[in-house]
């Protein structure tokens, strides 16, 4: 009986830690031929125009990481107010309210956002922008509420860590609770606000859903923040799975990797923020 | 006075951003509300028959609804054991460095985008279909497979902090009594955090049913009818919802979008309270 328990821990173990190894091994087999094809440097030019085969990349690694930078800096304004006065300044009942109000929020499908979206803000910025609604901006905006609640979680728990005992020394040299904040609680947690900051900008180069539906999936580099744009994982999702042996299909997987590269670097640089702990 | 100005702005985007989510919940649900009939749900048919499998929905989103839950569940079916197991490894037997190696890997694939699991999912059907199966298509049995490697890091995570937590008196003194490392865990540790254990599942639930990324890419298609086998297309509501948004023909069909997002809407909030009910419960069992 234990052995028979010890044989389905090992084999339960073996395949859910080799998935990442599978997923990898997956993806650079299908664009291994890319890779090694001579023409790598091909897929990293500004145009992507299969018809006349040019299959560059990089407007697509444009369009995300302006769309997620921004999501990023609209989000953390954001996330820092809901950190700040849930950790000290609204009553405590409140508070842990909305402390688990995050947490649900985290959870809120990223297609209702994307979906309410289309139908309120975008006829609003059309509009605003005369007719320039699906841009960078609106779902860089959409996407802003996406990661907001997971920075959130991530600022507060950071907060949290600073020990008990130098704020009830702060407190009794008579530092206000703004004193606390900027001159302790934030100068002590450096690392956490970074961390939480790496980890949004992550998930914002993640999501599919809002930056497919709101930012227009054009595929021209762009020029302002007006523009519209097409991220990688959108690129992915607009797949046209009829031909399974072009290079325009065997793209995808080479933009599957990038993304892959993407996470296992964030990981990495997390990793090694939270194992030099601070404080 | 420079950090109070900056408090009272944070004051300002905390309201801001508090009154944004509220017109995104209240427009979802006013918009659900309003448009609501059984008829969105159920076309034609009668709802009682539809239910249990007598008559068949040609036109509402009940279609969607059978094949949500049907993927959701076989998901968490296909997730559950594996990570599970893989957790109580890494809490109660794994040695340091292992342990460290094991979740790196775990991370790592929590942070995949959802795309590239979907990608991951495609890929793996079609190297199937071209050298083992031809007939192996993109289906129900595929997306749930992909959703269960969607969810898998989450229950890893879960199954071993809930381990992890367990108060040392109560983790060491069935040992210092005599009992085997087996004995303790299955005697002791696992009943001390089952009503954890199935919060956490609830909310892995709510993570498959809420990913639109993957069934996507692995099958998830605009008209299915309700799926007959593991192998066949199937509807799913997050899927009807970004489909709608992007094919609607009229207002009739834009109403359908409304109503499914609702119902989307509704059963994260459902899930969400019902694992936080859970959890609750199971704190108040341990002061007692």
């Amino acid at each position: 009986m234990q052995n028979l328990f010890n044989l389905g821990l090992v084999i339960s173990v073996l395949i859910t830690s080799l998935l990442v190894v599978l997923i990898s091994i997956f993806l650079l087999y299908f664009s291994a031929p890319l890779i090694f094809g001579g023409e790598f440097k091909e897929f990293f030019t500004l145009e992507w125009d299969p018809l006349n085969s040019f299959y560059g990349l990089m407007p697509m690694v444009i369009g995300t990481a302006s769309i997620a930078s921004l999501a990023t800096l609209f989000a953390i304004v954001s996330s820092f107010s809901f950190a700040v006065l849930i950790l000290m300044f609204l009553p405590k009942s409140i508070a842990s309210f909305l402390e688990k109000f995050l947490y649900f929020l985290s959870g809120v499908p990223t297609v209702l956002y994307a979906f309410v979206a289309l139908f309120l803000l975008i006829p609003f910025a059309n509009d605003v922008l005369d007719g320039k609604g699906l841009s960078i901006l609106s779902a860089s905006f959409v996407l802003s509420f996406v990661i907001f609640p997971t920075i959130s979680i991530f600022l507060l728990n950071s907060f949290k860590q600073v020990a008990k005992k130098s704020l009830f020394a702060a407190k009794s040299l008579g530092a206000t609770k703004e004193d606390l904040f900027f001159n302790l609680i934030l100068k002590s947690s450096k690392k956490g606000v970074l961390s939480a900051i790496i980890f949004g900008f992550a998930r914002a180069v993640g999501d599919t859903m809002v930056a497919l539906m709101i930012a227009g999936n054009s595929l021209k580099i762009p020029n302002s923040l007006l523009d519209s744009a097409r991220t990688l994982t959108a690129h992915i999702a607009l797949i046209n799975a009829n031909d399974y042996e072009s290079t325009a299909f065997k793209a995808l997987f080479l933009s599957g990797l990038l993304l892959f590269l993407f996470s296992f670097v964030t990981v990495a640089i997390l990793r090694i923020l939270t194992r030099s702990k601070s404080v | 006075m420079f950090k109070k100005g900056i408090i009272s702005i944070f004051y300002l985007s905390f309201f801001i951003t508090l009154t944004l989510f509220f017109i995104f919940l209240g427009y979802v649900f006013y918009k659900g509300f309003a448009n609501f009939s059984l008829n969105i749900i159920f076309d034609e048919a009668s709802p009682i028959r539809a239910i249990i499998g007598k008559e068949r929905v040609f036109d509402g989103i009940f279609n969607a609804i059978v094949g949500s839950v049907l993927v959701s569940s076989l998901a968490t079916l296909l997730a559950l054991p594996f990570g599970f197991l893989s957790g109580v490894y890494i809490a109660s037997f794994a040695p340091r460095r292992i342990k460290s190696l094991l979740s790196f890997s775990y991370e790592l694939l929590a942070s995949i985008p959802s795309i590239v699991i979907g990608l991951f999912g495609l890929s793996i059907t079609i190297y199937l279909h071209k050298n083992f199966f031809g007939n192996l298509y993109t289906s129900l049995l595929i997306s749930a497979l992909s959703l269960a490697v969607l969810i898998l890091p989450y229950i890893v995570k879960m199954s071993e902090q809930a381990i992890s937590n367990i108060p040392n008196q109560i983790k060491n003194s069935a040992l210092n009594l005599g009992a085997t490392r087996y004995e303790n865990l299955f005697l002791i540790k696992l009943p001390y955090i089952s009503k954890d254990l199935f919060g956490g599942v609830v909310l892995a639930i709510g993570r498959a049913v809420e990913d639109t990324a993957v069934i996507m890419l692995t099958g998830a298609v605009a008209m299915a009818g309700i799926p007959n086998s593991l192998l066949s297309k199937y509807e799913a509501i997050p899927f009807f919802i970004y489909y709608i948004s992007s094919e609607y023909q009229d207002m009739f069909e834009l109403n359908k979008g409304y109503v499914a997002a609702m119902v989307l809407l509704f059963v994260s909030i459902a899930l969400f309270l019902f694992a936080f009910l859970i959890q609750k419960l199971s704190l108040r069992g341990k002061f007692e």
